[in-house]
């Protein structure tokens, strides 16, 4: 009889603490808050400085992209050259930078090319010519 | 008939400002000449032009430029009646009037040039900073009178480029007036501080303090709406040095009167001008890391007696606790209370050790105020929290964006009996971290023990539990705060929810990478938020559309930045003269894409430093 109730009150702890342990595991992860990359933030505003307003930013280091309405009066290709520039002076590490140009809310030209082709080219180790050659252009 | 032709057609030619000398051509006394009449006029005409360019480039050869000003004044009077006969249709001048115009052009720029030499050399030799000022002043309005001229149309580009270029280097004129209305200003400032050195009691003293202010700001205003507008980069850094020194005559201004004050009443009112004064400089200007940190400047400037040093102390800590008190009082977005958590840090920066302010004591402070609270608040802590959180240890980590503070917090039979600030955590059941302001927010709110469980939900606490009976427990104290605090910010994807945000009406929205944003009734920025409602980031609600497509190229965050676009936009200066279009790239006629990238890239890092700046990353 003892040894019943020892085995009972050991059988409701075990079921207890499996529950916690479930509980615990299943339910009690705070949701973590999202850390946000400020490169984006920065490539943001660099953008904003020359004109463009609103565009949707997203730099990691596998790449940066950006997607923008084109503003009135710039031109699809000096403005995807231009965030080339900034966004490889923001994000010199990233892979490459796809730029995409909407036109009345539809999508219009991609402009993409490598940060290291870029940088050569900031460097002088590219001539404009040459790194014109390599940036990929599709018309959507 | 003939004079109305040459009116006309000196009106579409040469506009503006030549057409005012038009007035002085009397065609209607060529046509009542004869042949040879115009002839030998127009030789005679002629000869003088070229005796006379000869004088004025003698004149400026010989640096005589005030007497080359006069001499080519009345020479463009001479051109003009020239100019005159090559439109007479009876008469063969053997000249067209498109050369005159060109020489009418040249005439105008050596008048310019000239006349703002001979200004120069006055200000160069002017006695009194208020004699120069007033020059600098002429020769702005010359400038902007040859300014006008150059943009008439009349003007060969290739000549002289139209204002606006990049750097305003090539453009003479932009020059020429930015450099007057720096020296102008340098001048009025000069003779400001003459009155302030010159005054004879101290009311007189702080008049001429005030009318120095006052003539800073009307440069400032002036470069701000007028010359900076022109975008260029010299203009900005200097507007930024101007500011500059307007903080730093209101520090020593405040230095000095801090000094001379003599009692603690007087010490706190000259404190609390001399805020207000720090505080209506404009908080984006380049490098002025003074602003952000005031005290720290006004600390750094002299020897205070003990009376000073303690009235500075008494405004530092006062400082810190009213943002404090803003932040845990205000329902305040992430980053409104991350800046002023960095203005806190400033202020605390400036104030340890040189003013023996305890920011550790402050801390310390604050714990107490929070254990207090919480100690009186058990009743409405839930049973089964108040079991768990009974008789343990915890390390109490806070967070601030100057680094961390740890204190050990020791709990008994529910209540907070110790805390002592520990420079590494130690031993104990239990770890929590969280943002000080987190905390302020909990100690300031009336449902203490809710607002803690809720934060510990919804991500701004963070635990790290070292009790297995404590690990086991916590899923019930997550039970109880999930039924207490359920998440009410949760929408699938392309679905949205009317939901009510810091006491407004919003849309909730999830976007096409599962992210989940509120955008606030009429408005079109979005606040990012987790399934609590804890804001995290910002962005547009405009770009999100962006992402549908080709959405999978995109992360998480895309689109999702920490500060405000708004904001954003309020700090982050326009450069037009680096705006990619091809005039401002100097690019006119054709498309030079190697060149606009090298602008680009120049300009990609020029912002970078002044954004990194103004935000204060």
């Amino acid at each position: 009889m003892k040894w019943k109730k020892v085995i009972l009150a050991l059988a409701v702890i075990i079921v207890i603490a499996v529950a916690g342990l479930f509980s615990y595991l299943y339910m009690s992860k705070p949701e973590p808050l999202p850390e946000l990359d400020s490169r984006s933030t920065e490539l943001f505003a660099a953008l904003y400085s020359g004109g463009i307003d609103d565009a949707l930013v997203d730099v990691t280091d596998s790449g940066v992209k950006v997607a923008y309405e084109l503003p009135a009066g710039m031109d699809s290709a000096v403005s995807a050259y231009f965030t080339f520039g900034a966004a490889a002076r923001v994000s010199p590490k990233s892979k490459d930078v796809v730029v995409t140009i909407f036109k009345s809310q539809k999508p219009s030209a991609q402009f993409t090319a490598t940060v290291p082709d870029i940088l050569s080219f900031l460097d002088k180790k590219l001539s404009g010519a040459e790194f014109s050659k390599r940036v990929k252009i599709e018309n959507l | 008939m003939k004079k109305l032709i040459i009116i006309l057609v000196l009106a579409l030619v040469v506009p503006g400002f030549v057409l005012a000398q038009a007035g002085n051509v009397d065609v209607g006394k060529i046509s009542e000449k004869s042949q040879s009449e115009k002839a030998a006029d127009y030789n005679a005409c002629k000869e003088s032009i070229e005796k006379k360019e000869a004088q004025a480039k003698d004149a400026r050869a010989a640096g005589n430029h005030g007497a080359a000003a006069e001499v080519c004044k009345g020479l463009l009077d001479e051109k003009m009646a020239c100019a005159a006969y090559t439109v007479d249709d009876s008469f063969s001048s053997g000249d067209n009037f498109k050369d005159w115009g060109d020489k009418i052009t040249d005439n105008m720029f050596m008048c310019c040039e000239s006349a703002i030499e001979d200004l120069k050399g006055q200000a160069a030799n002017a006695k009194t900073s208020k004699e120069k000022a007033a020059i600098e002043d002429k020769i702005m309005e010359k400038v902007l009178e040859c300014q006008q001229f150059s943009q008439s149309g009349v003007v060969d580009e290739r000549r002289t480029p139209p204002i606006g270029r990049i750097g305003g280097s090539s453009d003479p004129w932009s020059v020429a007036g930015f450099d007057a209305w720096v020296k102008g200003c340098e001048e009025k400032i000069k003779d400001a501080q003459e009155k302030v050195d010159n005054a004879k009691n101290e009311a007189e003293r702080q008049q001429a303090v005030d009318e120095k202010m006052k003539v800073i700001y009307e440069c400032l205003q002036f470069g701000y709406s007028g010359l900076v507008s022109e975008g260029s980069q010299n203009v900005t850094e200097e507007v930024d040095n101007l500011w500059k020194k307007a903080l730093i005559t209101t520090l020593l201004d405040c230095q000095e009167r801090l000094k001379n004050a003599k009692t603690q009443e007087e010490r706190e009112k000259v404190l609390k001008e001399c805020t207000e004064k720090v505080d209506s400089i404009p908080n984006n200007v380049k490098g002025i890391k003074l602003k952000e940190n005031p005290w720290e400047a006004l600390i750094n400037l002299g020897n205070f007696d003990e009376n000073t040093k303690k009235a500075l102390k008494a405004s530092c800590e006062s400082r810190i606790s009213d943002i404090e008190t803003k932040v845990a009082s205000t329902s305040m977005q992430r980053w409104e209370k991350e800046n002023l958590e960095k203005k806190k840090a400033s202020i605390e920066d400036g104030c340890i050790g040189k003013l023996g302010v305890d920011v550790d004591r402050i801390t310390i402070d604050r714990i107490n105020t929070f254990a207090n609270t919480y100690n009186k608040n058990l009743d409405k802590v839930p049973s089964v929290v108040r079991n768990f959180f009974s008789t343990l240890k915890i390390n109490f980590i806070l967070r601030s964006s100057k680094g961390e503070k740890i204190v050990l917090l020791s709990m008994m039979n529910g209540e907070i009996t110790l805390t002592q600030l520990v420079k590494e955590p130690q031993r104990a059941e239990m770890t929590m971290s969280m943002r000080q302001t987190t905390l302020d927010e909990i100690t300031a709110s009336k449902d203490i023990a809710g607002t803690f469980l809720k934060a510990l939900v919804d991500g701004r606490i963070n635990r790290d539990i070292n009790s297995p009976a404590l690990l086991i427990g916590f899923g019930a104290i997550d039970g109880v705060s999930r039924s207490q605090n359920p998440p009410a910010f949760v929408v699938r994807t392309g679905e949205t929810k009317q939901v009510t945000y810091m006491g407004s009406p919003a849309t909730l929205t999830t976007n096409a990478r599962g992210t989940t944003y509120l955008v606030p009734a009429n408005q079109n920025h979005v606040t990012f938020v987790n399934s609590y409602g804890v804001d995290y980031g910002y962005g547009n609600a405009r770009s999100q559309g962006y992402m549908s497509y080709n959405t999978n190229r995109y992360s998480q965050n895309a689109g999702i930045y920490t500060q405000p676009p708004s904001y954003i936009y309020s700090v982050v200066q326009r450069q037009p003269v680096y705006a990619p279009t091809y005039t401002g790239m100097g690019f006119v006629s054709s498309y030079q894409p190697t060149g606009v990238l090298y602008m680009g890239a120049a300009r990609g890092a020029s912002v970078s430093g002044t954004f990194s700046y103004s935000i204060g990353r």
